[in-house]
């Protein structure tokens, strides 16, 4: 992709354990198209979320990248320290965490949130301005600025995590990453954060990485979608052709095990098995265990880097049996 | 469908739980507040079937469940298992009661013991319900196993839970609701907590073994497409009460109550050529504390009319078995959403 805000190629996260290592990213590379909304899906302990963290570089201990690169703006940032880091983390590249209540601060205002905020980040702005600034931001979120002297648990669920998107905006980044954004909000009130969610990013010209395990959020969402098993991103598309046509068996069994309310289902698939542990994946392409195409090569080799028709696909049943 | 038996019946149930304010709140406000966690409901369940409690987070469906359960006291009303009144029942009556009606908790995880093997964990109300031997326990235990798949039974039989996978913890945990040939088994979101690609085998067994060993479920779930995968009939619930109640194919295709159709406009369809915009519904969840006088949702609808705050709607019979509380029942029917 020629204008991508973030590349990341051949990236590998290791956590080092007491029962050995666990590869919780594994030679991953994909990148973000400027202005879109790239779906990160997969099942707990995927490596999505680690994956998700380590673009700002914030895995925790004692968890390292051990290989790879991660360009933001052609900018490596395996290079920066920690110091450079702190400069791109708010204004370059934020996050939206799942749980707005453990991400807030429950001893301060919200408004202390948002004026620290810009305060570590930007010299000689005059507490006035901010609060102008962060009041305009914070109305245009659907809250009243009057609330902004409220803590934290005097607000609802739907208004801590708009609070949560405020605090990732008001530095005006171009890239969000957002980590299962409405894990913690009922089905009506997600529904209005995602419209939020989508008409910010239309309006700020937003790129989003959009963390999430649920396929009709990204179906909703996202314009592209990168899935994720064990470690490895297994297969990369545009939305529509994922899921008009998955080519990856995971995908395919993912799209087809889980209830549609648009559709009287028959039957659901069962995928059988479950995710692999991390320390002792299995050999070669780490789905063959559950895999309903399994082949002879599957359990020798790991795919790699293979295409077809234009699309990204790590399985053998595309080509790669001969590289 | 023929006409079935009742298995449960539920008449006017209620449960308020007392609200634990500080030392000033309780000097100031002299009167105790209450939670109106479930504030008079009426439904039943008939033998054989799915049936569906939906809603929204703190909409008193977990408490429903566990009131039929007898695990918490009714503040008032009354629960019928099989024509008998079971709502007083207490002690040794209770205990021996208890295997007719079994429960699959959210969290398998912290719903076993770490402490006991799989096979412990799974006999253990054997062993409270005092039935058979050592030997013929340990044989029951091993064939529910290999109903839920927990193969191979020997070897898992010993192990301890945290060494089990998330589904075949949950697996367990269904094992052991089953282990005493419960009548109806109350499922309190089974699968919120499971991997994604093991939710449709549980799914998928919980189906397999209602007609295997007749059972009648109550599906708890927040989570509407698996609700109507899973569910006969359904209640939908709002702030203690049931708006809409019927088979699943009225409430999903012929949705009256507005919540009901918020609810379902809400969910996000895996499927990118329909992309919506659902704003069919305003605000969030008000506190079960102090709820919104007349209709409840009259706070968050969109065609509210003033009378709406005035008057608690009648639970209306729009068609066999689907059953409505909505004051605006005419006008909405005038709108196609």
């Amino acid at each position: 992709m020629d204008d991508a805000i973030l590349s990341i190629t051949g990236l590998s996260i290791h956590y080092p354990t007491s029962t050995g290592i666990v590869k919780a990213v594994d030679n991953v590379s994909f990148s973000l198209p400027r202005g879109k909304v790239v779906g990160l899906v997969g099942e707990s302990g995927c490596g999505k979320s680690t994956l998700g963290l380590a673009i700002l570089k914030l895995m925790r201990p004692p968890g390292e990248i051990v290989a790879g690169k991660i360009l933001l703006d052609g900018e490596n940032l395996i290079d920066k320290d920690e110091a450079q880091m702190r400069r791109i983390r708010g204004p370059k590249v934020s996050m939206v965490f799942q749980d707005p209540m453990t991400s807030l601060n429950p001893l301060i205002r919200l408004d202390r949130h948002f004026l620290e905020t810009i305060d570590a980040h930007e010299r000689n702005v005059g507490k006035d301005d901010a609060m102008a600034r962060i009041n305009k931001l914070v109305e245009h979120l659907g809250i009243s600025s009057s609330r902004l002297r409220e803590f934290p648990h005097e607000l609802s669920g739907g208004m801590r995590q708009r609070i949560m998107i405020g605090l990732a905006l008001i530095l005006n980044p171009k890239l969000i990453i957002a980590d299962e954004p409405t894990n913690s909000l009922d089905v009506i009130v997600e529904a209005h954060f995602l419209d939020l969610l989508k008409g910010l990013q239309k309006e700020y010209n937003l790129t989003i990485l959009l963390i999430t395990h649920n396929m009709g959020i990204v179906a909703q969402l996202a314009d592209r979608v990168a899935v994720m098993y064990a470690g490895r991103i297994v297969e990369e598309a545009g939305v529509m052709d994922l899921f008009a046509r998955p080519l990856h068996p995971y995908t395919k069994g993912l799209l087809s095990s889980i209830p549609n309310i648009e559709v009287d289902q028959m039957r659901l698939y069962t995928m059988p098995g479950s995710p692999p542990d991390l320390t002792d994946p299995p050999p070669g392409c780490p789905f063959h265990p559950r895999c309903p195409n399994k082949m002879s090569i599957c359990d020798k080799k790991t795919p790699h880097d293979i295409i077809t028709d234009g699309r990204h696909v790590e399985c053998f049943l595309y080509g790669g049996k001969d590289a | 469908m023929p006409e079935r038996e009742t298995l449960v019946r539920v008449n006017n149930l209620k449960k308020y739980f007392p609200t634990h304010g500080g030392l000033i709140e309780g000097l100031l406000t002299p009167q105790k507040r209450f939670v109106r966690a479930v504030d008079d409901i009426s439904f039943d369940i008939k033998k054989g079937e799915v049936m569906g409690l939906a809603g929204e987070s703190g909409c008193g469906k977990t408490t429903t469940g566990r009131l039929i359960m007898r695990l918490v006291d009714p503040t008032e009303g009354e629960i019928y298992f099989e024509g008998n009144d079971i709502t007083r029942l207490k002690g040794e009556e209770l205990r021996r009661f208890r295997p007719h009606m079994q429960m699959v908790f959210q969290d398998p995880h912290a719903s076993l013991n770490p402490r006991m093997t799989v096979g412990e964990n799974i006999g253990h109300s054997l062993v409270i319900q005092q039935i058979g031997t050592k030997k013929e326990r340990e044989e029951r235990v091993k064939e529910v196993m290999s109903r839920v798949a927990l193969t191979p039974v020997k070897d898992i039989y010993t192990r301890y839970p945290h060494l089990l996978s998330g589904g075949q913890k949950q697996r367990v945990v269904l094992a052991r609701a089953l282990v005493l040939s419960p009548k109806l088994v109350v499922a309190d979101e089974p699968i919120a907590m499971a991997d994604v690609s093991v939710r449709a085998l549980i799914l998928e067994m919980m189906i397999r073994l209602k007609d295997e060993l007749s059972l009648t479920y109550l599906f708890v779930t927040h989570d509407l497409a698996t609700a109507k995968y899973i569910c006969n009939r359904i209640a939908v619930m709002y702030l203690g009460v049931i708006v809409e109640i019927g088979t699943v194919d009225q409430v999903f295709h012929n949705p009256m109550h507005p919540y009901t159709r918020a609810l379902l406009a809400a969910v996000p369809v895996p499927n990118p050529t329909l992309r919506r915009h659902h704003i069919i519904a305003r605000g969030e969840i008000p506190s079960a504390v102090a709820p919104p006088p007349g209709c409840r949702f009259h706070t968050r609808c969109i065609i509210a009319a003033p009378t709406c705050s005035e008057r608690v709607p009648p639970m209306v019979e729009v068609d066999p078995g689907h059953r409505v509380a909505c004051c605006r029942l005419d006008e909405w029917k005038k709108r196609t959403i």
